[in-house]
């Protein structure tokens, strides 16, 4: 059984199309690259799977389950934007992850900020852009969910950071879950990167493993990215 | 899941209006230090001038701090479930409902605790908590059932307030857009609230005007106002007949007012249920 099927998604803001019939089925134990130009549908998409944004038209279920309650215990989603008031703490933001959801692993997440020298007494309005992202990538991630939504990790960071979110991914999920990544850094994630989907104006331009891309096109993602969306 | 969510709304409302509360009882004490000492020593000028100055300040004090705590609530509402924090609270494991509601619980009750801490202000600043107006109108037992009944709208009108500020800010942040240019969304939510705000007069002004047909018979009819007349020439005096037409304006504006908040509501919880659309 797949972990993600949606079928025949739909989503328009005003007239313009944000995704057109697009389906798509995501196996688990995958890391899975959502790669498209500017406005392709790729947020659009991850927002559809985690709930904050409803297609008009189309299914998707993860873990076979509708996109609700149940689903979002299983689903761990990393915005690409910050989501924590600057006024509390990052021992609040601990907490607040452990009261409500029931697979929030603290020691991992405890030790990871200890890692990155973050202060559980910071409060969050103190701490930089990155180091912001860095927390909520370290929260997201100590959960144990089966699927990890990932909108723009490594977007506006440095690149020593942007090596210690591809660890902290490549260490934290488990073999049953499955990552979804949606970034334009593609020659920095494509070494981590098991599959990837091209969105092409809110249609599914293709969904191939990079291994396949290799062997096949003899090229690497990047080079294939940059084919089949010149401009 | 509820009952999380209600500790986490209190405790993070309540860390910014502790600091209201405890700016408005230092007013309050000061206003009464004064007075205390005007009443001390009549004559010295500057005590009589720092009185009047300090209950003045104190009166405002507690105006704004309970307009401040419905404007809070209200403002806590947008950020935490339709704009940046809205990705956290929205994907975390809880229904709309729940969201909703407990805004709406936690609102309600920072709302009632800042009348409780103006009422007590109000009194420190003033030196004294007891006021003969309120004693005159608990003895007489149709004016006690009038004063309760006042309560009681009072309570279901805060919830219902709030529902009217909060269901039009979604309202206004699901909007459907038909064009691709957007339109601002907080503009989206004061039309909300014009359009929701008249839907209810209308309600009301239904409402009302069946219970005053319901009351006086049919105003169109012949004999309309003899019959107002001689309901106050049956033997029963003109100011219980008065106190009975308060009361039963009172009922009709609590039930008006606890449908409407219930319609609400329930199309907020819909239209997050079914068009949420965080852009």
């Amino acid at each position: 059984m797949s972990l993600i099927k949606c079928e025949g998604l739909v989503k328009k803001y005003g007239n313009m199309t944000a995704l057109s019939d697009f389906s798509i089925e995501i196996p688990e134990g995958r890391i899975i690259g959502i790669l498209g130009p500017n406005g392709s549908g790729k947020t659009t998409f991850i927002k559809s799977l985690c709930g904050i944004l409803r297609p008009e038209a189309g299914t998707i279920r993860i873990d076979g389950k509708e996109v609700g309650i149940e689903s979002k215990k299983v689903v761990s989603y990393l915005p690409e934007r910050p989501y924590f008031s600057s006024a509390v703490r990052v021992k609040d933001t601990l907490d607040f992850f452990e009261d409500f959801y029931g697979d929030f692993d603290r020691k991992t997440a405890l030790h990871m900020l200890s890692t990155l020298q973050i202060d559980l007494k910071s409060k969050i309005g103190s701490l930089s852009k990155g180091t912001r992202e860095k927390l909520q990538l370290v929260l997201v991630m100590s959960r144990k969910a089966k699927v990890y939504l990932l909108d723009e990790p490594m977007g506006g960071v440095d690149p020593a950071a942007r090596d210690f979110i591809l660890k902290t991914i490549l260490t934290n999920y488990s073999e049953d879950a499955s990552v979804l990544l949606s970034t334009h850094l593609i020659s920095d994630v494509e070494k981590v990167l098991d599959d990837v989907v091209f969105i092409k104006r809110g249609r599914l331009a293709l969904h191939k493993s990079v291994d396949e891309i290799r062997m096949e096109e003899k090229k690497s993602v990047d080079t294939l990215f940059r084919e089949v969306f010149a401009c | 899941m509820l009952r999380k969510l209600i500790h986490y709304d209190s405790k993070v409302q309540i860390r910014f209006l502790c600091g209201v509360y405890a700016v408005e009882a230092l007013l309050a004490v000061l206003s009464g230090i004064f007075l205390g000492l005007k009443n001390q020593f009549p004559d010295v000028v500057i005590f009589v001038l720092m009185s009047g100055f300090a209950r003045a300040i104190c009166v405002l004090s507690v105006v704004v701090v309970f307009v401040g705590t419905i404007i809070y609530v209200v403002a806590y509402f947008r950020r935490n479930l339709l704009r940046d924090e809205g990705y956290l609270m929205h994907t975390l494991p809880v229904s709309p409902l729940q969201l909703y509601g407990s805004k709406l619980l936690t609102g309600t009750v920072f709302v009632y605790l800042s009348v409780f801490v103006g009422y007590l202000c109000f009194g420190i600043g003033n030196l004294r908590f007891r006021y003969s107006v309120l004693e005159e109108i608990l003895k007489d037992t149709a004016d006690r059932k009038t004063f309760l009944l006042m309560v009681i709208t009072f309570l279901v009108v805060v919830p219902l307030l709030l529902c009217q500020f909060y269901s039009s800010l979604v309202l206004g942040y699901t909007w459907k857009m038909h064009s691709a240019n957007p339109v601002n969304r907080d503009l989206l939510s004061v039309l909300a609230y014009i359009i929701t705000y008249m839907v209810q007069q209308a309600l009301a002004f239904v409402g009302l005007f069946g219970y005053f047909v319901i009351r006086f018979g049919n105003p169109l009819e012949s004999g309309f106002l003899e019959r107002v007349a001689s309901l106050a020439g049956k033997g029963v005096s003109v100011q219980k007949e008065m106190v009975s037409y308060v009361q039963g304006i009172l009922w009709v504006s609590l039930t008006l007012s606890v449908i409407c908040g219930a319609v609400l509501f329930a199309l907020s919880v819909y239209q997050l249920n079914r068009n949420l659309n965080l852009e």
